[in-house]
């Protein structure tokens, strides 16, 4: 099961950095470095799903932190958006997942993914039964 | 006037936050509506008591300006445009700056009704009676042998600065013009630098103390004195009084002198008052007791987180980290105009000037691609992340 996260450059990239060097960054997880998560648009993750990504996590900064002033509200509308459509088209919305984090956060950040694999691999157990 | 940083209020915070950015490199220009830098500093009571110590103190925050363009006696009117291409109306002369920092500080009022009293000769905000401290001749005539009482239960009752400022006027009323000083708070916080030092020298010099706790004072004037009932111990206590000094409400300066759109909210009240460095409008930057209740120390550190969120903020992206616009698909739909953070796009005649197309401005655009990922025409790219390279990392075509 491949799982993908859009990063930002300047928040979320160094969290998963140190969650790699400290060993416990979950495994199975591909990485997409963007400069904020505004830049990531609802077609990228879409694509993602449709190519084979049983699930995508978007990771800006905390409200209020992201250095392009609102690059994180606007991934977090998208998203929110995004999640509506999926649950439209009969696809789980757990599938894609928006979450905040600092540099600072790679434990948190860490438990974030561990906790959205285990979801994923649970849809996908459903689903397959 | 032309300069990348625009500092408005040259108080402790704002002359560090100009000082730090001119050392940073930038081009900074420093105005203030006095004829004299300083704001505050200048009629500070003393710091610890030493009147010398802040006029050393801005001598070494004038020294460490360095080579900035001082405009004063001059206030900021308005302020027009967005970041990058901020036009200013300073007094009717025009300027032009990349971002502003408003260091314009705080209004004091005094609000006699809260304590049930009424504005006269014998009711002084605390900095009336810190001016009159100041005046000698004025205060032995009004103060000597006379009985003051400080009512603290406002806002000033929670500002651990108010209160180092209001036990500094009562050790000063009371050991310089012998006043019989008593001290009426809600609460009286000695936990914090220099408040305990202050209260122990207040009390030994006889100032009274009375913690108001649950039940409200009652005030009587009487023509000529006031009447005070408090309790002590649970018992009413009556104390006589001739003049009174209530503490103030303070607010970042009001529309008069913040300029016209550099309006901040500052919520409910002060002094629980909290805004960030940053204002909810792009480029715009507050730093100082405009933006928080923070005494000197406080102001000054301020001065140069400000000024480490303007440099942050200045720092340009690379070339192509910005965003790029194809002429010939945009729709002029808005979507970017709209959506751009940074306010750095909009819709004008092309090179060519035959038709109106997104254009973005290098100055303000910081490369974050919330466009390039909304607009529907695919006209805008982000060179050093492009569609196809976030693809590319995933295995997939676009």
């Amino acid at each position: 099961m491949k799982l993908l996260a859009f990063v930002c450059e300047r928040s979320a990239l160094r969290a998963i950095e140190e969650a790699e060097a400290g060993g416990f960054w979950p495994p199975g997880w591909e990485l997409s470095p963007v400069p904020c998560s505004g830049r990531v648009d609802v077609l990228h993750v879409t694509g993602a799903l449709t190519r084979g990504y049983a699930g995508v996590m978007v990771v800006g900064c905390f409200e209020e932190a992201c250095e392009f002033l609102q690059g994180n509200l606007v991934a977090g509308r998208r998203i929110e958006y995004l999640r509506g459509l999926l649950k439209e088209a009969g696809v789980d919305p757990a599938r894609v997942r928006l979450e905040f984090a600092s540099p600072a956060g790679a434990a948190r950040l860490a438990r974030a993914a561990r906790e959205m694999r285990r979801q994923v691999d649970a849809i996908g157990k459903g689903e397959g039964s | 006037m032309k300069a990348d940083i625009f500092v408005a209020g040259a108080g402790a915070s704002g002359l560090a936050c100009a000082g730090a950015l001119a050392r940073l490199g930038h081009r900074v220009a420093l105005a203030e509506a006095r004829p004299a830098l300083g704001g505050t500093l200048r009629s500070l009571p003393g710091y610890l008591g030493s009147p010398a110590c802040d006029r050393r103190l801005l001598a070494e925050l004038e020294r460490g300006l360095g080579p900035i363009e001082v405009l004063l006696d001059t206030r900021l009117r308005a302020i027009r445009g967005g970041p990058g291409r901020f036009q200013l109306d300073l007094d009717g002369a025009g300027g032009e700056a990349r971002t502003v920092v408003l260091a314009t500080g705080l209004e004091r009022t005094s609000v006699p009704e809260a304590h049930g009293l009424k504005a006269g000769p014998r009711v002084l905000g605390l900095s009336a009676l810190a001016e009159l401290l100041g005046r000698p001749e004025t205060a032995i005539a009004r103060l000597r042998g006379r009985r003051l009482a400080l009512f603290l239960d406002g806002s000033a009752a929670d500002s651990r600065r108010q209160h180092a400022a209001a036990l500094n006027l009562a050790i000063a009323a009371r050991r310089d013009f012998a006043a019989e000083v008593t001290w009426f708070g809600r609460d009286l916080r000695v936990a914090g630098e220099g408040l305990d030092a202050r209260y122990r020298v207040a009390r030994d010099l006889g100032v009274t103390f009375f913690k108001q706790g649950e039940r409200p004072l009652k005030l009587q004037d009487e023509g000529d004195s006031f009447f005070v009932e408090a309790w002590l111990d649970g018992l009413p206590v009556g104390v006589n009084l001739d003049l009174a000094a209530i503490d103030e409400r303070e607010t970042p300066r009001g529309e008069a002198h913040l300029p016209a759109g550099g309006q901040v909210d500052p919520g409910p009240a002060r002094p629980n008052m909290r805004l960030g460095n940053r204002s909810p409008r792009p480029g715009i930057f507050l730093a100082g007791s405009l933006r928080a209740d923070l005494d000197l120390e406080g102001c000054l550190g301020d001065g140069h987180a400000a000024a480490a969120a303007v440099a942050a903020f200045l720092r340009q992206p690379a070339e192509e980290a910005r965003a790029r616009v194809d002429g010939q698909r945009c729709a002029r739909c808005l979507t970017c105009v709209r959506l751009c953070p940074h306010r750095a796009i909009a819709i004008q005649p092309d090179p060519a000037g035959i038709r109106l197309v997104a254009v973005p401005d290098p100055a303000a655009c910081r490369g974050c691609g919330a466009c390039a990922a909304a607009c529907p025409a695919l006209a805008i790219t982000i060179p050093s992340s492009t569609d196809e390279a976030i693809y590319g990392r995933l295995g997939v075509t676009a």
